[in-house]
């Protein structure tokens, strides 16, 4: 290679290297016109981006400080963050539950997400930030809705009001020591969960000779509009696989989205949350007293914090939440299941504020 | 009585033997008639020959002649044994049951590996189409032995979940006091 060649390699290669690691990224925010939300800045200062073989990797730390523009309570948000939009890992959501913003209030979000995107991409914004809904406290809701955020946020603000209840009542029954121990027992229920690996349409690494078929037990919930017949799955060792579920509508509306959460127990007799299955397909329409089949084509591996797996000895399942046809939905009764988003909220306001935070926290909401 | 051949009688006739195999044929001419009278015609036409040497051309040269001949046959010799093919060495003593021989391990392998796999079932790694993760270090993807991991939040109490083909993360943050929830998307 001549001098001159070298010269342009060395010029060209750090030219590449300054474009790639340029900081901030370009962070675009676009909302609608008839916006609920008003963007007053955007600070993407931390957003960095790296170039990694033919990809680009976003690392996204940004700050948006938005306004409610509405006459309305908004109690959830969820903003859509493209970097691409059909390659896995070029997009992702931020949601933010639990809010409780006034009309002319100002909130802030922020975005912590890793990103993917071809390293030439051509121009335009790295990554672009639009709306994806906005859940007021009437329980109706602004927005595309292409993530299925008005489900998501709908189920959340139930759950919120359901555990602010809870926490009320536990309160008025058992004082402020009751309410703590409460908020106690829920840290350590939340401190006991498992890492867990999905595969989809296949298994990790199986003996298969010694894999077996263990059966659900299911939570009576007595109020759930659907009951679970029988269930099992092919288990070894800390893996799960092949989930299938018979159950019944023993409502009088037709259901089109229902999910089970997943409890499994060790051998030790400890009982965690594994997760929740979406275990409905889109477009499905449980008629009231209808049965219906679910199969996953899926295998859950368990493990704990230090990757050793958890030797599943047994299963419940439980109905986490129902969508009816007509709109409406149905969550259980609070009874030591999967931690809310609301949970999780005020347990960490008692741990980095203490009770009297909690106290008032708990007063701010309408809920009796 | 075993007679010499022609050849070595013509030999012994014009003194082309070695003094052993000389005394050999002298000896046995001695008691063989036959072999005397015949070496007697040998060494005739010999001296007949000679006695043509005058007769021959001044140009042919006999002794001349003979002696490229001579030459020429131990050139022969000598290229014969340069192209021989070698005769195989003694070894030691062949197999008489090469088969078997080979057979046997290759049973022994077989039924070893009965053994295990029913002791032991081996391993079955698959091929999934893709693994969506969600641990205490992040979440993220692998697909086709490629992966792809989400920033873990700066938070401390993360709750990680896997739900569908998106994987969360979800975290109070310090600062607002909000419940964030982060997803990526496998599709």
């Amino acid at each position: 290679m001549s001098m001159r060649n070298k010269c342009a390699v060395l010029v060209l290669g750090s030219v590449l290297a300054a474009w790639a690691q340029q900081a901030p990224a370009s962070l675009k925010v676009s909302l609608p016109a008839d916006s609920p939300l008003a963007l007053l800045s955007v600070d993407s200062g931390e957003s960095r981006s790296d170039a990694r073989g033919g990809a680009l990797v976003l690392d996204l730390h940004a700050a948006l400080t938005l306004r409610n523009a509405t006459q309305r309570r908004i109690r959830g948000v969820t903003l859509l963050v493209q970097a691409q939009e059909f390659t896995p890992g070029g997009k992702g959501s931020v949601a933010v539950p639990s809010l409780d913003v006034r009309p002319a209030e100002t909130f802030p979000i922020r975005i912590d997400l890793r990103l993917l995107r071809p390293l030439l991409a051509g121009g335009g914004p790295l990554a672009t930030v639009s709306l994806d809904g906005v859940l007021f406290d009437d329980l109706s809701f602004y927005g595309p809705d292409r993530l299925n955020s008005r489900r998501s946020m709908t189920v959340w603000e139930l759950e919120a009001r359901r555990d602010r209840r809870y926490f009320k009542s536990v309160l008025e029954a058992r004082g402020p020591e009751g309410l703590r121990q409460e908020i106690v027992d829920s840290l350590d229920r939340m401190a006991a969960r498992l890492d867990v690996q999905v595969v989809r349409r296949g298994r990790a690494t199986v003996l298969a000779a010694q894999e077996r078929e263990v059966k659900f037990a299911f939570l009576p919930i007595p109020d759930s509009p659907i009951e679970p017949l029988s269930g099992l799955a092919q288990v070894t060792g800390g893996e799960a696989r092949a989930p299938h579920i018979e159950l019944l509508n023993r409502s009088n509306r037709a259901i089109r989205y229902f999910e089970i959460g997943w409890i499994i127990k060790d051998r030790e007799g400890r009982q965690f949350l594994a997760g929740s299955v979406p275990a409905s397909s889109s477009g499905l329409e449980l008629a009231p007293g209808a049965k219906s089949q679910v199969s996953e084509d899926v295998a859950l591996k368990f493990s704990r914090g230090t990757g050793q797996p958890v030797a599943i000895d047994g299963m419940t399942g439980f109905v986490s939440q129902v969508e009816f046809a007509d709109g409406n939905f149905w969550i259980p009764a609070r009874a030591a299941l999967a931690p809310s988003p609301e949970e999780q909220r005020l347990a960490d306001l008692y741990r980095r504020r203490g009770l009297p935070a909690l106290l008032n926290e708990l007063k701010r909401f309408p809920e009796r | 009585m075993t007679h010499p051949n022609e050849s070595r009688l013509a030999l012994y006739a014009g003194g082309e033997l070695s003094l052993l195999s000389h005394l050999r044929i002298a000896l046995h001419l001695r008691g063989c008639p036959r072999c005397n009278r015949h070496v007697e015609e040998l060494r005739g036409i010999r001296e007949w020959m000679r006695a043509q040497d005058h007769a021959t051309p001044a140009a042919v040269q006999w002794d001349s002649i003979a002696g490229e001949m001579k030459a020429n046959i131990r050139l022969g010799l000598a290229a014969g044994r340069c192209v021989r093919i070698p005769e195989p060495e003694p070894g030691p003593p062949r197999f008489r049951w090469p088969a078997p021989a080979m057979a046997l391990p290759v049973l022994l392998m077989v039924i070893a590996g009965w053994i295990i796999e029913s002791v032991h079932p081996p391993l079955q790694p698959t091929s999934p189409d893709f693994i969506v993760q969600a641990s205490a270090s992040g979440i993220g993807f692998e697909k086709d032995g490629r992966g792809f991991t989400l920033l873990q939040p700066r938070e401390q109490n993360v709750v990680f979940s896997v739900r569908g083909e998106a994987a969360a993360a979800r975290y109070v943050d310090a600062e607002s006091g909000q419940v964030t929830i982060s997803h990526v998307y496998a599709q």
